[in-house]
């Protein structure tokens, strides 16, 4: 009994000790001139949300990253979203090939940044979100952010930018 | 006599200017988080049929360039559909299964 008291009264100190590992959505600023200094390197249909998703990488990252490794350090990823155009029937507007078509304002801005001395639940990912004036979104929870990026550990928690550098490399 | 040779022209008419007339559908399953087959071979204009017959959340994203697509997570039991508009290769993965993929070749 004072075993199964020690281990729990250790299992919740611990717990309480070192709380959540992403708690510090502060420390990723937002990205300045992102739009003339990162490449665009995906845009995402994303069809369920009528929204295209352009994605950016920062240049030194883009220029440094290699297929089947984790990306570098300062390695920052942006899912820039926009609403897609739709047609006066409200279906949505599609170019010669079938893809969305994207409005020009932005709608929100969520950005992923690795750095090494940062530890998270995610190795050395953090998340923030912005509007598009550039303000962090104050009611933003980025529960989601952890546990959906999490799905793709084999690919150091991204899901498209590991895969087009592996694509590119074939 | 000229009523039904109006139809048939008609029907040539449809024929000519149809061409989504021979356009198939694709049912990709998902039964077990596997994607049911692990390839398809289709054609520009084609219907892709993705249904969850498993008894867990899916998703269908495509991280391809070009292709790239996300049409939202799937419960057991729902079904999205996706016409495919050009030609080309894409991986289909599912975001909460990293190991549950097929590609779609487009001809």
């Amino acid at each position: 009994m004072r075993v199964t008291l020690t281990s729990l009264t250790a299992g919740a100190f611990l717990t309480l000790a070192m709380g959540s590992l992403h708690a510090d959505t502060e420390r990723v600023v937002f990205p300045a001139g992102y739009q003339d200094s990162f490449v665009n390197y995906l845009d995402v249909d994303h069809l369920d949300r009528k929204r295209v998703r352009k994605m950016y990488i920062n240049s030194r990252a883009h220029d440094a990253a290699k297929a089947g490794e984790d990306l570098p350090e300062g390695t920052i990823l942006i899912m820039e979203d926009h609403n897609a155009k739709k047609n006066a029937d409200d279906t949505l507007m599609t170019d010669a090939d079938g893809r969305l078509i994207a409005e020009d304002a932005v709608t929100n801005l969520f950005v992923m940044e690795k750095q090494a001395g940062w530890e998270t639940d995610n190795g050395h990912w953090e998340y923030a979100w912005f509007l598009p004036d550039g303000s962090r979104k104050a009611d933003a929870k980025f529960e989601g952010c952890f546990s959906c990026h999490a799905n793709r550990t084999e690919r150091d928690y991204n899901f498209t930018y590991s895969k087009f550098v592996s694509d590119q490399a074939m | 006599m000229v009523r039904v040779q109006f139809a048939a022209l008609c029907g040539a008419f449809v024929f000519a200017s149809g061409g989504d007339a021979f356009a198939a559908d694709h049912v990709v399953t998902m039964k077990g988080a596997a994607y049911s087959p692990e390839m398809v071979t289709a054609a520009v204009g084609d219907t892709v049929r993705f249904v969850n017959d498993d008894d867990q959340n899916h998703d269908v994203f495509v991280p391809t360039a070009g292709f790239a697509l996300d049409l939202g997570k799937q419960e057991p039991g729902q079904e999205r559909s996706y016409v495919l508009g050009k030609a080309g290769t894409f991986t289909v993965e599912c975001v909460f299964h990293s190991n549950m993929m097929t590609t779609v070749e487009v001809k």
